[in-house]
């Protein structure tokens, strides 16, 4: 079952602040609200209805669902019967201060996820029970409305899934590469599709604009790679992608969070190449190094284990650099 | 070229725990590799398969993607609430089953705070956070979440909420829209430049495919087998080059630290991926050796501008930034190497475009 409360562990039997996260949870429906029109959702919609159509119902769906007095039990019905992908958030608390992950203490009692633990981690007289959802009214009603505000959105945003495009197939191996795709685009393939089915038919029939453009894509884009082909056409074409797979949506996807998956080896150097080119900080040289560190990733179709390096060996490295400077 | 020195042969996986983990990941020092036979790249034909057409919402993602790129930001304030839709920069870490979740530790993360496909719920929760905060989430991970020794737990994590923007777009369909797309004034024209840009990187990927196939039938024509340890040895260098370095600056102790790196190193999809890219690694050096390739300046240098003219870089910033430091320039050499032996394998290859 979804329940969300958001308590401050230390004020967390007052009245006063069961009132207080009431309201935060107003504002989170506010935010959701707007999410929904800044989300995918409303770039998706402008094929059915153009873009002034999309705030509109967007807006429309997440108020009405938010508003209905049956909405929690609707959407736990709809989760039963779709036989969804869902994650349920069991709890969120606020910890004091910023102790968070740098915090030993805390970290520790994160494994066992004793509240005691918790509480005393962060130097609280909180009993156990005073950190489990509150049954009093009002925290009861903050914990139905959130729910409600949660399914709302994440139906209105169902089918936005991180996805990362056909070059992440070329960055990840070996068992790794299966793994990485079900994150990236196959585990909600199917909740994606059902939730663009009615704005597909819908720009079909109204523009057919977007529907025209994407026909023969593919073949299209499979006889460009042909013309490349013969050894250094490829190898330049290769590099270039991997480049910009570098600053584009593959480094936006290696930035999802899918704790457990490693997709860090695959990964991170395109990452880091997308971080360190936005950083005004850094150095014209780390940039282009962090550049061709992922397309040495990405072109090479593996980065480069650390232990093996192709190259020249130590002198034969310095000699070469020094021509340099 | 020469050949890496041979002072050990690589560590036992007890002996590698009983270290400090990152104090050992920093001092790493030469390792004995397999002699390996350069295979004959004579024949060597692979056939790339068609993919799908491109669909709406490929389309209608990046045209999102375009928006969010030309929106105004606004700092918020520490204590401000965040909103899905923010830009948010988290540290996290997560516990299942007890245990710290490998590949949970992120510093310093940025990310759209929009639903996540794999962990559905999270984003929401961190959206009822402000600025500073510091929260627990618990979610219950999904029956189909993509690691398969997670699936139906209940999992624990710490997120820092660091920073966060306000992501304000430009008005829909406005004349300031299609003038900071610059893609054309009209949706039709914006949204058939997309197309076309998706195709092209639809392209690129299907030439990296081939690439990435050839290597395949290369490695499988080598019939190389990868010492275990030295498999573990070069995920032990990732773990201190990546997630070693951040544990050490949250003050993680030595014994968390050999927790986490044990996380890398028994997760089977992180070996197959080391012991990959070891094999790719291992031939193509037997192939550069055996063809007397050489690494030139102006070769590095070619590298460096295509690069970093898909990169955005100009020629003079990719001139200047290839004689900044010895050590950046030896890591870009290291890397052109590579590249340069891919290079002369994908010319002797035949690749083919299934629906060109």
């Amino acid at each position: 079952m979804v329940s969300i409360t958001k308590k401050p562990l230390q004020f967390i039997q007052t009245h006063k602040k069961v009132v207080t996260t009431a309201t935060k949870a107003v504002k989170t429906g506010l935010a959701v609200k707007k999410a929904v029109t800044d989300g995918f959702e409303a770039a998706k919609s402008v094929s059915a209805k153009g873009l002034k159509g999309a705030t509109t119902a967007a807006r429309e769906a997440a108020s009405k669902a938010a508003s209905s007095p049956t909405g929690k039990l609707g959407m736990m019905g709809k989760l039963k019967i779709g036989g969804s992908a869902v994650s349920v958030v069991t709890g969120l608390t606020k910890l004091p201060g910023q102790v968070g992950a740098a915090g030993k203490d805390i970290r520790t009692a994160m494994r066992t996820g004793s509240r005691q633990d918790i509480a005393t981690a962060a130097k609280s007289t909180i009993s156990a029970a005073q950190t489990t959802v509150s049954t009093t009214k009002g925290a009861l009603t903050t914990a139905v409305t959130a729910q409600k505000l949660i399914a709302t959105n994440r139906a209105a945003t169902a089918a936005f899934k991180a996805a990362v495009p056909g070059a992440s197939k070329a960055v990840t191996s070996a068992a790794g590469r299966a793994a990485m795709t079900s994150v990236f685009s196959g585990a909600s393939a199917s909740v994606t599709k059902k939730a663009t089915v009615s704005a597909v038919q819908l720009a079909a029939k109204e523009t057919g604009t977007v529907a025209k453009a994407v026909a023969g894509s593919a073949s299209r884009a499979a006889s460009k790679a042909a013309l490349r082909e013969g050894g250094k056409a490829a190898a330049e074409a290769a590099v270039r992608a991997g480049a910009k797979a570098a600053t584009g949506a593959l480094a936006k996807g290696a930035a999802r969070f899918a704790p457990g998956l490693n997709v860090a080896i695959a990964a991170l150097d395109t990452a880091n190449a997308a971080a360190t080119l936005a950083d005004p900080k850094a150095s014209t040289g780390s940039k282009i190094t962090s550049v061709i560190t992922a397309v040495g990733s990405i072109a090479a179709a593996t980065n480069i284990p650390i232990v093996s390096q192709i190259g020249a060996g130590v002198s034969a490295v310095s000699s070469f650099v020094g021509s340099f400077f | 070229m020469s050949k890496s020195s041979k002072k050990s042969s690589g560590r036992s996986l007890p002996h590698l725990l009983k270290m400090s983990p990152m104090a050992d990941a920093l001092a790493s020092g030469p390792v004995t590799l397999p002699d390996v036979k350069a295979p004959s790249l004579e024949g060597l034909k692979v056939t790339v398969p068609a993919r799908a057409d491109l669909t709406e919402d490929d389309l209608l993602r990046r045209l999102h993607e375009l928006k969010r790129e030309h929106a105004s930001m606004r700092d918020r304030a520490v204590g401000e609430q965040v909103a899905l839709g923010d830009e948010v920069q988290l540290n996290t870490l997560g516990y299942c089953d007890g245990k710290l979740i490998p590949f949970s530790v992120r510093v310093g993360l940025w990310l759209e705070l929009a639903p996540q496909a794999p962990l559905p719920g999270f984003a929401e929760a961190i959206a009822a956070g402000t600025v500073g905060d510091s929260l627990e989430v618990n979610l219950v991970l999904p029956s189909d979440y993509p690691v398969e020794w997670m699936r139906g737990l209940p999992a624990r994590f710490v997120v820092d909420l660091k920073a966060a923007r306000e992501v304000v777009e430009l008005g829909d369909e406005t004349p300031a829209l299609f003038k900071a797309l610059g893609r054309g004034t009209t949706l039709d024209a914006v949204m058939t430049s997309i197309r076309e840009e998706l195709e092209d990187e639809l392209a690129d990927s299907l030439t990296l495919e081939g690439q990435e196939r050839v290597l395949d039938a290369l490695v499988s024509r080598a019939k190389l087998t990868v010492p275990s340890t030295l498999v573990e040895e070069e995920i032990r260098r990732r773990w201190g080059q990546q997630e070693g370095k951040l544990l050490g600056e949250l003050g993680f102790d030595a014994e968390e630290q050999r927790e986490a790196m044990l996380g890398w190193l028994n997760d089977p999809a992180t070996r197959a991926d080391a012991e990959h890219r070891l094999q790719v690694a291992l031939v193509l050096r037997a192939v550069a050796a055996q063809a007397h390739l050489e690494l030139t300046p102006a070769k590095l240098e070619h590298i460096a501008q295509v690069a970093g003219a898909a990169s955005g870089l100009s020629a003079e910033q990719v001139r200047a930034g290839l004689r900044e430091s010895k050590d950046l320039t030896a890591q870009m050499a290291q890397t052109a190497w590579h590249l340069l032996a891919v290079e002369h394998v994908m010319a002797a290859a035949q690749v083919t475009y299934e629906g060109a």
